[in-house]
C-alpha cells in the first residue's frame, strides 16, 4: 500500500494537470457546437442535388453530423489523442523511473517482491486514469447539456465518453510494455509522443480514407465514435482485440519486469 | 567538432526510427491515393460543394484530393505534426540532457565556453533536422511523381512544401532549446515543449472548426504553412515566413542568453 500511495502522490500534479486539460479542451470544443450546428443545416440543402449512391461511396452520412453526438464523435479524436499521451507517459514513466532516478536499489532492497512493486505501480496508474476519466465525463456531460439543441441520447453519449478510459487503458498497457522492453529510458515524453502520434496519424488517415484494414492497426479506431452511434454499441471484434492487446502487454510486462536486469547506481 | 560528432552519435538510433516513420507515413499515405486516382470528377464536385465545416471534418479542407498534390496536401498536416514533434523533443532533450544524465560536470570542466557547447548542440540538431527534411522531400517526390499526369515535374511544388516543413522544424527546435535553457528544472523541459506543441496544434484545430479565429493564426506555427495556400499561390505567405524567422531568432538568442547564465545542477 505504501508504494501505491507514494506513486499516487508522485503523479498527483501531472494527473491533475491532465484532468484539467481534458476538461478545458472538451468545454472549448462544445462551446463551438452552436456555430457548427448552424453550418450543418446548410449541408442538408447542399446535398439534396446529389444521387444517393455517390454519397454512399463517399462513406458519408449527413445524420452523423446533425446532432451533438456527431460533433462529439468528431472532436473525440482529439480528446483521445490527449488521453493517450497521458496514459502512455504514465505507463512508460511509472515503470522506468526507478532506473532513471537511480532509486532502483533503494526500492528493490526493501522486503517486497518485484511482483508487488509492479502491481502497486500499475494500480496507481490505473487509479490516476480512472480519476481523470471521472473528471472528464463530468465536464463533458455538463457542457453537452448546456449546448445541446435536441434531446441527448444519454446512453450513447456515455458510451462514447467512457471509451476514452478504454483507449487510455490500452495505451497504459502498451506504455508499460515499452518501459520494460527498452533498457534505459532517459526521457519519457519523446517516446510516448512518438508512439501516440504515430497511432494518431494512422487513425486520422484511416478515417479520412475510410480504410477498414488500417483500423486494426491503431487503438484510436477500436472505439470509433461514429460506429458507436450507428450501431448503438461497441464493435465486438475491436472490444475483444483491445482485451487481447491489454492482456498480452500486461502479461509480457510482468514477465519481463520480474526478470529484468536492473542496474544499480 | 567533437561535441557535434558525439551528439550525432547519441541521437543516431532515434534519428533512424524517425526517418523510417516519415518514409512509412508518406509511402502508405500516397499509396492510398492509387485507389482514389480513378475516382471520377463527380466525387470532387460533391466534396467541393460541401459546406466548409464538413470538409474540415473529412480532413480535406478545400483541397482537391483527386489530384496527387491535393491528396498530398491532406497528408501534409500530419507530416508537419510529426516533424514538429521530432524537432521540439530534439531541442528540449539535447540541451537538458547533460543535467539529466549528470554529465554536465564532465562537459563543463573541459576548456570550452558554454556558447561553444550550445552552438555545437544547435549545429548537431540542425543537421539531423535537415537530413530528416531531405528524407521527407525525397520520399514525397518519389511517391507523388508516379501519379503525375502532366508533362511538367512536380518537383518545385514538393520543394515548397518541404521548405515549409523546415520552417516549422526550426521554430519548434528553437522553442525546445529555449524551454530547456530557461526552465530551472531541466527535467521539465520536454514536458513544457510538448505542452506548447499541443497547444499550437489544438489552436489550429479550433481555427479550422470555427473558421472565424483568423487573428489567432499568428499564434500557431501549424497555420503559418498551410497546404491549401501553397497549392493556390505556389508559395508560403511572406508575413508568415518573416514571423517564423523572427520567432526562430528570438528563441535561439534566448537560448544562448539564458544558457549562459544558467545555474547548472550537478
Amino acid at each position: 500500500m505504501n508504494m501505491f500511495w507514494h506513486e499516487m502522490k508522485a503523479n498527483q500534479r501531472s494527473s491533475l494537470l491532465w484532468t484539467l486539460t481534458l476538461m478545458v479542451l472538451i468545454s472549448v470544443f462544445f462551446s463551438m457546437f452552436p456555430t457548427f450546428s448552424k453550418e450543418v443545416d446548410s449541408l442538408r440543402k447542399a446535398l439534396e442535388g446529389f444521387p444517393d449512391a455517390l454519397l454512399r461511396s463517399l462513406n458519408f452520412d449527413v445524420n452523423n453530423f446533425s446532432s451533438i453526438l456527431g460533433f462529439y464523435a468528431y472532436v473525440f479524436a482529439y480528446i483521445s489523442l490527449c488521453g493517450a499521451i497521458q496514459a502512455s507517459s504514465l505507463g512508460i514513466g511509472i515503470l522506468s523511473k526507478e532506473t532513471r532516478e537511480k532509486t532502483a536499489d533503494f526500492l528493490l532492497t526493501k522486503p517486497v517482491t518485484r511482483q508487488q512493486v509492479i502491481t502497486a505501480k500499475l494500480c496507481a496508474a490505473f487509479s490516476s486514469i480512472l480519476l481523470t476519466n471521472i473528471g472528464f465525463i463530468v465536464a463533458a456531460t455538463t457542457m453537452a447539456h448546456i449546448v445541446k439543441n435536441n434531446p441527448l441520447n444519454e446512453t450513447i453519449f456515455f458510451m462514447i465518453s467512457i471509451s476514452l478510459f478504454f483507449i487510455q487503458l490500452i495505451f497504459l498497457a502498451v506504455g508499460a510494455l515499452a518501459a520494460t522492453i527498452i533498457s534505459k529510458i532517459k526521457s519519457v515524453l519523446p517516446y510516448s509522443l512518438a508512439i501516440v502520434f504515430l497511432f494518431f496519424i494512422i487513425s486520422m488517415f484511416a478515417s479520412s480514407t475510410g480504410d477498414d484494414k488500417l483500423r486494426y492497426l491503431t487503438p484510436f479506431q477500436y472505439f470509433d465514435a461514429l460506429s458507436i452511434i450507428k450501431q448503438e454499441g461497441y464493435d465486438l471484434t475491436f472490444v475483444l482485440l483491445s482485451i487481447v492487446v491489454i492482456a498480452c502487454s500486461l502479461t509480457a510486462s510482468y514477465v519481463l519486469y520480474l526478470k529484468k536486469d536492473i542496474h544499480a547506481v | 567538432m567533437n561535441i557535434i560528432k558525439r551528439e550525432l552519435n547519441a541521437h543516431r538510433k532515434s534519428f533512424i526510427i524517425w526517418s523510417i516513420g516519415v518514409f512509412v507515413l508518406i509511402s502508405t499515405g500516397m499509396s492510398k491515393y492509387a485507389g482514389m486516382e480513378n475516382s471520377t470528377q463527380s466525387m470532387n464536385q460533391v466534396i467541393e460543394s460541401l459546406p466548409r465545416i464538413i470538409k474540415v471534418i473529412l480532413g480535406t479542407g478545400s483541397l482537391n484530393i483527386t489530384t496527387p498534390l491535393g491528396y498530398y496536401g491532406m497528408l501534409y498536416l500530419y507530416l508537419s505534426v510529426m516533424l514538429s514533434v521530432h524537432a521540439a523533443m530534439l531541442g528540449a532533450t539535447i540541451v537538458s540532457k547533460e543535467e539529466r544524465d549528470k554529465t554536465a560536470e564532465f562537459l563543463f570542466s573541459k576548456p570550452i565556453t558554454r556558447t561553444y557547447v550550445m552552438t555545437s548542440k544547435l549545429i548537431a540538431s540542425s543537421i539531423q533536422m535537415i537530413l530528416l527534411n531531405i528524407i521527407s522531400f525525397i520520399s514525397s517526390f518519389l511517391f507523388i511523381e508516379p501519379y503525375n499526369n502532366e508533362t511538367q515535374s512536380l518537383g518545385s511544388e514538393v520543394f515548397t512544401f518541404t521548405a515549409g516543413l523546415l520552417l516549422l522544424q526550426f521554430i519548434f527546435l528553437s522553442i525546445g532549446t529555449s524551454t530547456a535553457a530557461i526552465n530551472k528544472k531541466s527535467k521539465a523541459a520536454p514536458s513544457i515543449a510538448a505542452g506548447i506543441l499541443l497547444f499550437c496544434f489544438f489552436l489550429s484545430v479550433f481555427i479550422d472548426i470555427t473558421g472565424k479565429l483568423d487573428f489567432f493564426r499568428y499564434f500557431t506555427p501549424f497555420k503559418y504553412v498551410v497546404a491549401e495556400e501553397i497549392l493556390n499561390t505556389g508559395r508560403i505567405d511572406t508575413i508568415y515566413v518573416i514571423l517564423s524567422v523572427v520567432i526562430m531568432v528570438l528563441m535561439t538568442s534566448m537560448t544562448y542568453v539564458f544558457y549562459q547564465r544558467r545555474d547548472i545542477n550537478t
